[in-house]
């Protein structure tokens, strides 16, 4: 809504008088100077009559300055009593409509309450949820300067400039990310977001590190757990660009009808000229899950890089107790000595 | 502030626009000379809020008033400044605004130009005109307003489309907007003179001018934007037959029957129902392309909005104007009702079978256009008309028309006969028998170029033959005439060019490594790689190819880009060599995953004789308005 200011005042007040100088003194009429085009109207005579009578028609000249201001105020009036405030609804889909509307009443509220946080957050995610990331940082950038400490705001901030920047969290969302969890190193959504900074910087353990530390903070039926579990899923998925070993094992049945289906499978690389005896890389699924082939990768690794070693070997140990020490009941598997640079999958026959 | 300003001098305008219809209109039918005589300042006062408006939006696109949402959406600070302006009209607000400006221009222009004109007819115009102002501005200050602010303003705007981005964007709406806007000049005429009963010759003297301008800018708009697809769009064409294209050229080919039946009955006080008719509707058809590219019906490269409401506005403002007008045409049918007698061989003949065919061809078009948007609205699937069949049945509907042309002229009013045309137009006819058959077997081997240049020569040589007679004659020479002649000769020049370029030119897509060389036509292409660059709000390839002439040698260096804008939106930059007899035009495509790249090169013959040939009609257009009888009737 236009706020009225002596500007619009003065505006109103020249149109008033403009009209009211042309009352006064009327602009010339054409009559009596078109006496040739004239001669070609079929109804010269009435026309003609007409005209004499317009000349001879006189009008209250203050009356109708008095009638054209009042008509003036009140065409304002209406405009500014019916008019929308804002027009919004352009280019939103159907789908999108409510969500406008919504906008709307929050951009009515925020211009009385310019100050309102939880309305600015809401607003920013209003324009986030229509893919107007512009609009959207602006409104999370003013709410932050006025409380820079809050973490949902410093991380939908982030997340709003990485998925403006083609979803990248390197920069300016990585800035805000890490400044969340200096204020709260244990904060979950904080951790996940880090995680993805750490993925784009290709530092994939490192993303691992963060993702597993948001699980390990979250209870078990959490949905917001699944969410982490797909991208540490995913996590393998890019790392298998980068080096991985696809081992397909087959175990003899004998070997499998002695074992309950609640054992473990765990399979693991080994160096063989490494000074520690920790496994380089280890995947531990239960036997009853197995589909009989297993990928390692550097996702894997505990100690060191899969890749970067020169040559190990796979050790299978099937374990009812799925400890890291081999136990008495253990089923215990080795292959021959691999070189890693050259080898990406191996065949394991276990009889 | 200013943008405040704006926004309530737009309101102002609608308020005097309102007071237009009001006020004149008391005048007019209670005999109140001074309320009658309102309607020019009112509209004086109508443009000048207008303007206010339309400089304020200029001013918050010059200085990043990114707390416009239209600014917002459609400007940042990296924009060049050119770009900054022509952004105002870049999208659905501005360009209404833009659209606002020219109809209160038209209308100011009116109010100024008609000083022969009685006042109680001129007065009804300006309310004709004032209403419908205020249904735009009803549109542009409830639907579509530019001055809508964000509750916070944004740091940076988005940008405006790339494919903008360009010196066409400062041309080609403006231009088209004068000649569609312009459209209402002669409907308002009509109207008023249906109202007042006045459907005499001396209105239809007074409209001509007007139409024949209007018609001249729409000709300059839609030549402007066919040369600005054709470089812009990488696609190499320069008429697509798209919807919004086509709503522009439907007034157009109402405007130009309006102006051949206004030749009519000016001259002889004949067709009054024809020139009332497509006054009507060449404004009709203007509404109708303005529901088209606003209403969301259409998808297209210069469909600007998706909004249901804004669509249904329009779509009931075009009926109330369209129905209101077809009811006074039938209540004053009879006044306007008229027999002329004219025998089958005479001008007024020839000017009716141009009058039928261009009436046929719009709505040849008009079903092309109408029909997909039908039957997707009756929920019987999506089909697609496109250029085969506008090609199809456009071309031989018009092709009368063409051969018509250049004969009619010859033809008295009223009243002639074949012996006495035959007789003075024998020896042209041979002549040009003679060079048809020579190009047949000596020159062109292909049938639809063959018909084209045949056609060429036909108009060139009985336009020349035309000349010379009216020199004979000894007779002033009127620019009326020298623009008809200009303008037929433009008509005989398109056709040349465009058949040329779409039988004879070249398409080729083809893969390149650097330092490779292809031979297309008579011309060799050397790729000699990619480099890359950043300018102002984009960064891009850009290619390096050395053309060389076979035969001749000459070497033309182009360099085709490839555009990414701060959006992200990849841009295809065409480079063309162009010259009159034909253009060489290279397009860069793709990086392919063997290092090599795509490119798309084009040889199109006689392609600017489109373009020489559109300007040369509107120039025609332009010159027939400027006659000394137009001048001295508004002495």
């Amino acid at each position: 809504m236009i706020m009225f200011k002596w500007q619009f005042i003065l505006l109103i007040i020249i149109a008033i008088l403009f009209i009211v100088y042309f009352l006064y003194n009327p602009v010339k009429t054409n009559t009596g100077k078109n006496t040739n085009i004239n001669k070609e109207i079929a109804d010269i005579s009435s026309f003609q009559k007409k005209q004499k009578n317009i000349a001879f028609s006189q009008i209250n000249t203050f009356r109708w300055s008095i009638i054209i201001a009042i008509i003036i105020f009140s065409l304002l009036s209406i405009y500014f009593v019916i008019t929308p405030t804002q027009n919004y609804n352009e280019n939103i889909e159907n789908n999108d409509l409510i969500l406008a509307e919504n906008i709307k009443e929050l951009e009515a509220y925020l211009l009385e309450n310019p100050n309102d946080i939880s309305s600015l957050k809401a607003l920013g995610l209003f324009y986030f949820n229509l893919t107007e990331f512009e609009k959207s940082i602006a409104v999370f950038k003013k709410a932050l300067q006025l409380s820079p400490d809050d973490i949902s705001l410093l991380l939908q901030y982030a997340s709003v400039i990485a998925y403006k920047n083609d979803n990248s969290f390197i920069g300016e969302p990585q800035v805000y990310i890490e400044k969340a969890l200096e204020i709260n190193p244990n904060y979950v959504d904080a951790l996940y977001l880090r995680g993805f900074v750490a993925l784009d910087n290709k530092n994939y353990i490192e993303a691992n590190n963060y993702w597993q530390k948001a699980l390990s903070l979250i209870s078990k039926d959490s949905e917001a757990r699944v969410i982490i579990e797909n991208a540490i899923d995913e996590l393998e998925s890019y790392y298998i660009d980068e080096y991985s070993l696809s081992i397909d094992i087959l175990i003899a049945d004998d070997i499998l009808a002695k074992r309950d289906k609640n054992d473990y499978l765990m399979v693991y690389a080994k160096e063989v000229d490494g000074a520690s005896n920790m496994p380089i890389a280890i995947k531990k699924i239960l036997l009853s899950e197995f589909n009989g082939n297993i990928i390692l990768t550097d996702i894997n690794s505990l100690t060191k890089k899969l890749s970067t070693s020169n040559q190990f070997i796979i050790v299978v140990r099937i374990s009812s107790s799925g400890m890291a020490l081999k136990q008495e009941d253990d089923f215990e598997f080795y292959s021959d000595i691999i070189n890693a640079k050259n080898t990406r999958f191996i065949n394991l026959i276990i009889e | 502030m200013s943008a405040e300003i704006g926004h309530f001098s737009l309101v102002l305008s609608l308020v005097f626009s309102i007071l237009i219809v009001i006020i004149p209109t008391i005048g007019i039918y209670q005999g109140k000379v001074a309320l009658a005589q309102l309607s020019r300042p009112l509209v004086w006062g109508q443009m000048a809020f207008i303007f206010i408006a339309f400089i304020s939006l200029m001013h918050a696109f010059l200085t990043d008033n990114f707390a416009l949402k239209y600014v917002a959406e459609n400007s940042n600070s990296q924009l060049p400044i050119m770009f900054k302006f022509s952004a105002l009209w870049g999208a659905h607000e501005g360009s209404l605004l833009l659209w606002m400006f020219f109809l209160s221009m038209w209308s100011v222009l009116v109010s100024i130009f008609s000083k022969k004109i009685p006042s109680n007819f001129i007065n009804q115009v300006l309310v004709v005109l004032g209403f419908i102002s205020s249904g735009f501005l009803i549109f542009l200050l409830f639907f579509s307003n530019p001055f809508a602010t964000l509750a916070i303003a944004l740091e940076e705007g988005v940008e405006l489309n790339p494919l903008l981005q360009d010196i066409g964007l400062i041309i080609h709406p403006p231009m088209l907007y004068i000649g569609y806007v312009g459209m209402v000049v002669p409907f308002a005429f009509a109207i008023s003179a249906l109202i007042q009963g006045r459907a005499d010759s001396s209105w239809l003297r007074w409209i001509r001018p007007w139409s024949l301008v209007a018609w001249s800018f729409l000709t300059i708009g839609i030549t402007i934007g066919s040369w600005w697809a054709y470089y812009e769009l990488g696609w190499g064409g320069w008429w697509f037959w798209d919807p919004v294209e086509n709503a522009s050229f439907m007034p157009w080919l109402i405007a130009t029957a309006l102006i051949h039946s206004l030749s009519v009955s000016e001259k002889r006080g004949a067709f009054k129902q024809w020139t009332i008719l497509l006054a009507i509707s060449g404004f009709s058809l203007s509404l109708l392309g303005f529901f088209l590219v606003r209403s969301g019906v259409l998808t297209s490269v210069h469909a600007f909005s998706t909004d249901p409401t804004r669509g249904l506005f329009i779509l009931v403002f075009m009926f109330i104007v369209i129905g209101v007008s077809l009811i006074i045409y039938t209540w004053r049918y009879n006044f306007i009702r008229q027999i002329n007698k004219f025998s089958v061989i005479s001008r007024d003949t020839g000017l009716l079978i141009n009058n039928i065919i261009f009436v046929s061809a719009t709505i040849c078009v008009l079903l092309g256009t109408l029909y997909p948007i039908i039957f997707d609205a009756l929920k019987l699937g999506k089909i697609s008309v496109g250029a085969p069949y506008f090609n199809t049945v456009f071309i031989p509907i018009l092709f009368p028309a063409v051969i018509l042309m250049a004969i009619t002229p010859f033809l008295h009013w009223k009243k002639d006969n074949f012996y006495r045309i035959l007789k003075i137009l024998k020896f042209n006819w041979i002549i040009i028998f003679i060079v048809c058959v020579l190009l047949a077997l000596f020159i062109i081997d292909n049938v639809f170029v063959f018909l084209a240049m045949s056609v060429f020569i036909w108009i060139f040589i009985h336009s020349f033959y035309l000349l010379v007679k009216k020199l004979q004659t000894k007779t002033k020479l009127t620019t009326s005439f020298v623009g008809m002649i200009i303008a037929h000769l433009g008509i005989a020049v398109f056709i040349l060019g465009a058949t040329v370029t779409t039988q004879l030119g070249i398409e080729k897509d083809v893969e390149m490594q650097i330092g490779e060389t292809k031979y297309i036509g008579e011309y060799s292409f050397k790729f000699n790689g990619v480099e890359q660059f950043s300018k102002d709000n984009y960064k891009g390839l850009r290619a390096n190819i050395v053309v060389a002439n076979i035969n001749n040698a000459k070497i033309i260096n182009l360099k085709p880009e490839k555009r990414f804008y701060t959006t992200g939106m990849p841009m295809t930059e065409a480079a063309i060599d162009a010259a009159f007899i034909r253009d060489i035009y290279i397009s860069l495509g793709d990086s392919l995953e063997n290092g090599n790249w795509s490119l798309r090169i084009y040889y199109k013959p006689m392609v600017r004789m489109i373009w020489l040939g559109a300007i040369m009609i509107a120039l025609g257009a332009l010159l027939a308005a400027l006659d000394r009888r137009y001048r001295l009737q508004n002495k």
